[in-house]
């Protein structure tokens, strides 16, 4: 999350930074303040409760910001239509998050992720129906979307999966083990914006 | 209550092929760019070949044109007054005979160097004679010139081309002609006009100065290769400095189909 940070702002100042990564040294930062925040809480510095709700205010803040993505990247959203969809997504989200807050749920979780999931298997599906005119393995947009995709993909089934886990009473222990785990789909995902924003650093 | 060894070990391998399957997903999403991308500069590069063809055929046919058009004129216009201009000194001949037979025998020359010209211009004469008829003539021209010992040799059984093909390949061998005699500094040219079964192959040898073809970087050779090209077949040049140069250009006596424009 550092060296993203670190990355992301040098990646920010290049010229040829496009415009959907442009701001993109925001993720890491509010990434890193989550990570602080997890960390004093397991030092017993936050209480449980407060860095709940801060992880799903963050989780409001990764779906907005992702597919804030998708929305800048013009050739697949010619209409604006997305600007809309993430609009409704997010106040739907707001209610779900406030839901979870209240029941100790992961609705909320399950739904922003299943829909960046969708944004990317849209933009794929776009740039296949495209004129194929650059390298895409070195396209920094490809690349951090190619990180949602991997990062949601992953977690996706598992967060869908997670009320199913608290009903056959999986231990404790081996829920933390998952969610341990399930945190290297979103470690692929910042290595992808990483190498996204190297992409950008190196083109110069 | 589950294992929970047994629970880590399946959550384990499930996250795996999940992963494993969604980077092939990506990987399948790239080779298909990829292939979308192939067949995207096959097509850009067909396109730009077609183009330059087209642009090729339209200089060729305005030039021909341009041809037709000056042939036309020396036989019709300036030919037919000179012709006139000879027939009128004639009949002043006796008051000044001495520079009036040189005058004549002058404007006679003039009327044959014209005509010549127009014969070697028109598209119709060399259509209409044939490839080996039209070569033999430029022969005999590069002879009156008394620069060169040239040679000309058919060997197989001389076929026709399709009409445009055979005024084609003449024009590249008229410009390999010209450039023996405008840069060459060769004493001996040799023309070689091989028929086989499936193509024909044209060479012209000099004993000239020669060129690195390697480093030359003229339009002439461009051109002619761009045109031997166009009727599917191809131009080569062999040379190197002060050894002379050999262009050798071979034809398919079949046009492939759909490649001729």
């Amino acid at each position: 999350m550092f060296i993203n940070l670190f990355f992301s702002v040098r990646a920010s100042l290049e010229p040829n930074c496009p415009k959907q990564l442009r701001i993109f040294f925001w993720y890491p930062i509010v990434g890193c303040i989550i990570s602080i925040l997890i960390i004093l809480n397991k030092l017993g510095f936050i209480p449980r409760d407060i860095n709940y709700v801060t992880n799903k205010i963050s989780l409001l803040f990764h779906f907005t910001f992702l597919g804030f993505i998708f929305y800048k990247i013009d050739y697949i959203n010619r209409n604006k239509k997305i600007k809309y969809i993430i609009f409704i997504l997010d106040v739907l989200l707001v209610f779900i998050i406030y839901a979870d807050i209240k029941q100790g749920t992961t609705s909320s979780f399950a739904i922003a992720n299943g829909c960046l999931f969708c944004f990317s298997l849209y933009y794929f599906y776009k740039i296949i129906l495209l004129s194929p005119t650059q390298n895409i393995t070195n396209d920094p947009i490809f690349i951090a979307v190619c990180g949602i995709f991997l990062g949601t993909g992953l977690v996706l089934p598992f967060s869908i999966m997670h009320k199913y886990f608290l009903v056959f009473q999986i231990p404790f222990d081996t829920m933390m083990f998952f969610g341990c785990f399930l945190a290297t789909g979103y470690l692929i995902m910042n290595f992808c914006f990483l190498k996204s924003m190297i992409c950008i650093t190196r083109h110069n | 209550m589950y294992n929970p060894t047994q629970l880590i070990f399946l959550f384990i391998i499930i996250f795996t092929v999940l992963f494993l399957l969604l980077s092939l997903f990506i990987v399948f999403i790239i080779y298909r760019y990829k292939q979308k991308q192939n067949a995207h500069h096959q097509a850009l590069q067909s396109i730009a070949v077609a183009h330059e063809n087209a642009i090729l055929q339209a200089q060729i046919e305005v030039q021909e044109q341009t041809f037709i058009n000056i042939s036309r004129e020396i036989h019709d216009n300036v030919g037919q007054k000179l012709a006139l201009v000879k027939l009128q000194l004639i009949s002043v001949q006796n008051n000044h005979q001495v520079e009036l037979d040189e005058t004549i025998n002058t404007i006679g020359n003039a009327i044959t160097d014209l005509r010549d010209i127009s014969r070697t211009m028109s598209a119709d004469i060399i259509l209409a004679n044939g490839f080996v008829p039209a070569i033999e003539f430029e022969v005999q021209q590069l002879n009156k010139t008394a620069l060169f010992t040239t040679s000309f040799e058919v060997k197989g059984e001389a076929v026709f081309l399709e009409g445009k093909r055979e005024l084609i390949l003449f024009r590249i061998v008229q410009e390999a002609l010209q450039n023996v005699v405008k840069h060459a500094n060769a004493t001996v040219v040799k023309i070689l006009v091989d028929f086989n079964p499936e193509n024909m192959a044209v060479s012209i040898t000099d004993n000239g100065q020669g060129f690195n073809p390697n480093t030359y970087n003229g339009q002439g050779i461009k051109n002619m290769q761009a045109r031997a090209k166009m009727i599917d077949g191809f131009c080569e040049i062999l040379s190197s400095d002060q050894e002379g140069t050999v262009l050798k250009i071979i034809v398919p006596l079949q046009v492939a189909a759909g490649t001729e424009n």
